[in-house]
């Protein structure tokens, strides 16, 4: 809807559905708001702290990648819609960003570059999801574990232990199981999830530190 | 949602972080791969001569003359494009050149088209065997620009390998057909079409594989 003024105090509304016209009082013209400058700002902002890591500055690069993450997780988000995935692979594009900074160049926009950095993170995950679900499809049925006490060497666990793990989210006890238990490498439960060893390495990461919230120190 | 494990990765790719060095600017780099193209040209029009006609031929905007400039045109399109694609962030520059290369063989293509319907008889002065001659020497001359791309890339960031080395080998074809283009003093239509103005393509078959295979090798060292 558009506003005119059409007087000093005085001015228009038109309707979206009839596009008839009404005067409605105490309206004033809109003058086109300036441009803010919050955005340029923080365009700027990590412009040069990304051009300052280049050059070995740790400080300016956290400060870059720690507002960086809010950012990165939107557009995964935005990308990705899957909200189980959206931390790991936000944190999967850090990690990419870091081995790419040397074909950022501080003369250009940085947020072009982390957008293709962070899409292309993205269209890797769905691929690797892809490859998983084919995978898991060609197996039988009941060779997919997935009760961990059913898998071969989990009687020897304790009781507390199976317990905590069993409070676990699901992808963290996955994890912990696959690398722990079942004495994958990283790599070899990474392709049996279907993410990233970075990935994996999170969630076990996050496992292990649940487990020692639940059971306490001293039992790890 | 608890920023912890996020701030952990972050503290740990912080942490004795060291300094690098940018990579070269796409225009220098760009630059850099067509003075290679040059010289290389150079050196093979030294050995192998330049067309008498030269001069005449470039002067032709619906004869050879259009096939040169369609050709170049394909070339340095592809040849930035296969740059642009290892560097996040510059998908537009990429699509200019895509569109450049697309634009330039068609040039080429409707020129060569132009020509074969002119052209009174089917009876040509060429055969096959020049054909393949001109062939080769555009991807004998396209090779080492071609190599230069995968070089760079793999210093770069490479997200399409596949269709980056296609745009590499396709754009360092066209630019060896320019060469050949400029020894060979056929105008028939048929060897224009057949052996200059499909070298891209040939190109692109014929380089892609080994310079997949270059890229590779040159990222995992």
């Amino acid at each position: 809807m558009s506003c005119v003024a059409v007087s000093p105090g005085l001015g228009c509304a038109i309707d979206a559905q009839t596009r008839m016209a009404y005067l409605v009082p105490g309206v004033r013209r809109r003058e086109p708001m300036a441009e803010p400058t919050t955005q340029e700002e923080r365009a700027e902002r990590w412009r040069s702290w990304m051009a300052a890591a280049q050059r070995g500055d740790g400080e300016a690069y956290g400060r870059l990648l720690t507002e960086l993450l809010p950012f990165v997780r939107g557009e995964v988000r935005r990308r990705l819609g899957d909200d189980a995935a959206v931390e790991d692979v936000s944190q999967e594009v850090l990690i990419r960003i870091h081995t790419a900074r040397h074909t950022y160049r501080a003369e250009r926009p940085l947020l072009p570059w982390v957008r293709t950095i962070t899409r292309n993170a993205v269209i890797d995950q769905a691929r690797r999801r892809t490859r998983a679900l084919n995978r898991s499809s060609d197996v039988a049925p009941d060779a997919i574990a997935v009760d961990p006490p059913d898998l071969p060497g989990s009687d020897r666990l304790s009781p507390a232990l199976e317990r905590a793990l069993d409070a676990l989210p699901a992808a963290q006890r996955e994890a912990v199981w696959l690398l722990k238990v079942e004495g994958l490498t990283v790599n070899e439960a990474a392709e049996r999830v279907g993410i990233s060893g970075g990935a994996l390495k999170l969630r076990a990461h996050r496992g292990y530190r649940g487990l020692r919230d639940l059971l306490g120190r001293e039992m790890l | 949602m608890s920023d912890e494990p996020a701030q952990e990765l972050i503290d740990t790719l912080t942490s004795d972080l060291a300094p690098v060095e940018p990579i070269p600017s796409l225009r220098r780099v760009a630059g850099g791969v067509i003075a290679l193209w040059l010289v290389v040209a150079a050196i093979g029009l030294l050995l192998m001569g330049v067309r008498p006609d030269l001069l005449a031929a470039l002067s032709s905007p619906f004869g050879p003359g259009g096939i040169f400039a369609g050709l170049a045109a394909a070339g340095v399109g592809g040849l930035v494009a296969a740059l642009a694609l290892s560097v996040p962030g510059r998908e537009s520059t990429a699509r200019a050149g895509f569109v450049l290369a697309s634009v330039g063989l068609a040039y080429a293509a409707g020129v060569g088209t132009f020509l074969f319907s002119q052209s009174p008889s089917l009876t040509t002065t060429t055969d096959w065997t020049a054909d393949l001659r001109c062939l080769g020497i555009s991807c004998a001359v396209g090779l080492l620009p071609a190599v230069g791309v995968v070089l760079f890339s793999a210093r770069a960031q490479v997200f399409r390998p596949l269709a980056l080395v296609v745009a590499a080998a396709a754009g360092a074809a066209a630019l060896g057909a320019v060469t050949a283009q400029a020894n060979c003093p056929a105008n028939d239509a048929r060897h224009l079409m057949l052996g200059h103005i499909l070298a891209p393509g040939v190109g692109a078959l014929v380089l892609s594989l080994p310079l997949l295979v270059a890229l590779r090798r040159s990222r995992r060292s």
